[in-house]
């Protein structure tokens, strides 16, 4: 799928966040019927081929391009996995679906982990 | 190792061999002595507190050492320096301004653990080269002197100094080091420190609005007409753009893993303490180039401020956790605060043309 990834893991401080952040997100079991919303704390900025998102208190950066602008829009607490995964994989009918749809789990764990995106509570989901 | 070694461990030391050079390059920001001969010179600090401080270095996470200078090629035992790095697994990588080598020299660098042996050359003639370097005959000694390296296969780049008067020999130079086999080209914009301050002054530097429209060209067409050599542009990454962040080697300075030694044995951030004496912490003789790392209070103020304390726009920047604000040197040198704004970036806010996209705020 091509999403790619930017993160300053050479900063010492980030390192240390990042062994934690595995620690602690390791426990995060993504499921289909998860509903995920954009955490209001980061910083999310477009640019002409795609977008930063930036954590101003980890220090945690990514790039997304262009898909994955479009996924991290569609996580606005109102949509669970599945309904993502299923919107995007429409409109990419010549990927097989099992692998994109598998392709943009990882992608939303990913955020998950950077903290760029959060599970919203439900009484089906629950955080960890 | 303790957990401030696992943390901020010293994994490169710039190891500034000589305070002497045999050319006399306008823009240098070290300024060294001039040494007419080119002839080899006593070491002025004995090798064993070099080697000393070398392995206590490696026991906090040392992996690399940088020989620089001055010219690193004028001193005697720079061979055997090497020879006993390779010895330790320590990565060398050089900087030098390739009119001394010999096939003597790169034979030995062949068999040791050199990585990449850069060459200084600012212009692709000799009437550009030695206009900013001084000295007659220096262009063809180092054109001489890379071709020994790459015929070696020993890695190489040719680092170019950037200013107003040799804009016209980016697309050249990079010619010659395609042509050569030559790795990769760094072209460094020249800094306000050392006597990089007089070409400032006489406004012989490039404007950030000429230096974003030289690497978007850069970006966009030089680079791509070359397959093998890599082409550096080294601005900060808050200038860079987008496509550059993502896809191509980004050259920062882990400011937080270097330590740098001059050639009196002085352990200093990097080599600005060749100018800026408050910026020497030690000196290997006599100091534990352990402790000064662990305990030294300038280092420790630096870890607390970087990159949260940074001022102006380094501050409002989202890629201060990874650009650390860019040369933490010449932001002293101009201001006496290390956590000031780095200029070209201040400049490019100053006139608007900073990416808005790229600020917190």
């Amino acid at each position: 799928m091509g999403i790619e990834v930017y993160c300053p893991i050479n900063h010492p401080l980030i390192c240390k966040e990042l062994r934690s952040l595995k620690l602690r997100y390791m426990k995060i079991i993504l499921k289909n019927n998860d509903y995920l919303m954009q955490d209001l704390e980061s910083i999310f900025r477009k640019e002409e081929d795609g977008a930063f998102l930036f954590d101003p208190k980890s220090g945690n950066l990514k790039y997304i391009n262009c898909m994955g602008v479009n996924i991290y829009q569609l996580c606005s607490g109102n949509r669970s996995v599945a309904d993502i995964t299923s919107l995007i994989a429409e409109n990419y009918r010549d990927i097989p679906e099992k692998q994109i749809k598998e392709d943009i789990k990882n992608f939303l764990q990913d955020l998950i982990e950077m903290r760029f995106l959060k599970k919203k509570e439900t009484r089906q989901s629950k955080v960890f | 190792m303790t957990e401030n070694d696992r943390e901020y461990p010293l994994s490169t030391i710039y190891l500034y061999l000589t305070d002497r050079c045999n050319l006399r390059c306008s823009h240098c920001w070290i300024t060294p002595a001039h040494n007419r001969s080119g002839e080899n010179i006593n070491s002025k600090i004995d090798m064993q507190y070099l080697k000393k401080a070398i392995i206590d270095a490696k026991s906090i996470g040392l992996t690399c050492v940088k020989l620089t200078g001055g010219e690193p090629f004028l001193r005697k035992d720079i061979l055997d320096l090497i020879d006993f790095l390779s010895s330790n697994d320590i990565i060398v990588d050089i900087e030098t301004n390739g009119t001394l080598l010999n096939e003597e020299i790169v034979e030995r660098l062949n068999d040791s653990s050199v990585n990449q042996v850069s060459v200084s050359l600012d212009g692709a003639s000799e009437e550009s080269h030695e206009s900013i370097r001084k000295v007659a005959g220096c262009y063809q000694k180092a054109l001489d002197g890379l071709s020994l390296l790459t015929k070696n296969d020993i890695g190489t780049q040719i680092i170019m100094s950037l200013y107003g008067g040799n804009i016209l020999d980016i697309e050249k130079l990079a010619d010659i080091a395609d042509s050569m086999g030559v790795n990769s080209l760094k072209i460094n914009p020249i800094m306000p420190t050392g006597r990089g301050k007089d070409l400032f002054t006489n406004e012989e530097n490039l404007s950030v609005e000429k230096l974003l429209s030289i690497n978007r060209w850069i970006e966009e067409e030089l680079s791509l007409k070359y397959d093998s050599i890599n082409i550096c542009f080294d601005i900060p990454t808050g200038l860079k753009s987008l496509k550059s962040i993502t896809s191509s080697q980004l050259y920062e300075c882990n400011i937080l893993n270097i330590i740098g030694i001059l050639a009196d044995g002085g352990i200093s951030l990097c080599g600005i303490g060749q100018t800026e004496t408050d910026l020497v912490m030690g000196n290997i003789i006599k100091d534990d180039i352990r402790n000064v790392w662990q305990n030294h209070h300038l280092l420790k103020k630096l870890r607390k401020d970087l990159p949260k304390n940074l001022t102006g726009i380094c501050g409002r920047c989202i890629f201060k956790f990874r650009c650390l604000g860019a040369c933490r040197a010449s932001a002293y040198s101009l201001t006496g605060n290390l956590n000031s704004s780095f200029f070209l970036c201040d400049e490019a806010y100053k006139n608007g043309i900073f990416p808005k996209s790229r600020m917190i705020n």
